[in-house]
């Protein structure tokens, strides 16, 4: 979906909602069609494997069908179905806890043609956004999480702490740290800042 | 509030202030006047400015690169979803 949607795109959600309620099982695929691969992606950076992820987001869908009577509107749907995905990635993840993490990649390696034009820029591309996957997989959740719903997803402050279940204000001391560890991390492997030439 | 070893004071702003910013500079968040003077700390300080600019390159390199990339719901997953809820539906 389409992070700068806007009421009307808000008030049709609701309107699926209300008929998931009634069991109306073509509103539900309406519903994963706007949301789903969204929800897909952040479950996959964010649960610790790739079979993990597709239960969670199995798990939150199904719990959001279950739960449509009871969606109450006191937050946007978006917001809602990220919490019930990231509460069933963290269900999913205290289960692993002590096993390492194997986040799903989310993208299979693009070909570079080798003389192509723009190939240098291309394979730099790549290797920041290896960089990027590698330093988040890495860091604890809370830091990932909030990474991905503000600079990944494009929640706004208020929308990203409302599906953490903390205050603006905690979430963004979060935010600054997990960016900050993010720098150290990214630098870490690529050898310097993104955006700067290769030593 | 952060403590940086060495640290300068510029329009007002020692270093570690300036840094304890930067998410809130980056977003929009701060008000005119005290954006105002963390671009001013930035022009005057060479580390704040290198450090603020490697910063803001990598937030800016994860909004880019990692959105941009396309992730499709698997297809099996759709058919797990369908068949759960047929199986409720029933």
């Amino acid at each position: 979906m389409d992070p700068f949607a806007g009421p009307a795109d808000e008030r049709s959600d609701r309107a699926l909602v209300a008929r998931c309620a009634r069991g109306d099982r073509l509103a539900f695929d309406h519903l994963v069609d706007r949301h789903g691969d969204a929800l897909f992606r952040f479950a996959a950076r964010t649960c610790p494997g790739a079979r993990d992820a597709e239960d969670a987001v199995q798990d939150g869908l199904l719990a959001a069908w279950r739960g449509a009577g009871t969606f109450r509107g006191e937050s946007s749907v978006r917001t809602w179905l990220y919490q019930v995905v990231l509460h069933a990635c963290r269900r999913r993840g205290r289960r692993r806890s002590g096993e390492p993490a194997a986040h799903a990649p989310v993208e299979e390696a693009e070909r570079v043609p080798s003389g192509e034009v723009g190939a240098d820029a291309r394979v730099d591309s790549r290797r920041t956004a290896s960089a990027l996957e590698a330093a988040l997989a890495g860091m604890a959740p809370e830091a990932r999480e909030v990474l991905l719903l503000r600079d990944v997803e494009g929640m706004s402050g208020d929308q990203a702490a409302e599906v953490l279940g903390i205050s603006t204000a905690a979430m963004k001391s979060r935010l600054h740290r997990g960016r900050l560890e993010l720098k150290e991390r990214v630098e870490a492997i690529l050898g310097h800042a993104p955006g700067e030439a290769r030593r | 509030m952060t403590t940086i070893r060495d640290e300068k004071v510029v329009a007002g702003l020692r270093c570690g202030q300036v840094l304890d910013r930067l998410s809130d500079y980056l977003d929009d968040g701060l008000p005119a006047p005290e954006r105002d003077r963390v671009e001013a700390h930035l022009r005057g300080c060479e580390g704040c400015a290198r450090f603020g600019g490697a910063f803001r390159d990598t937030v800016r390199a994860l909004r880019e690169h990692l959105t941009s990339r396309q992730v499709v719901m698997p297809r099996s997953l759709r058919d797990r979803l369908r068949r759960a809820i047929d199986s409720r539906v029933r």
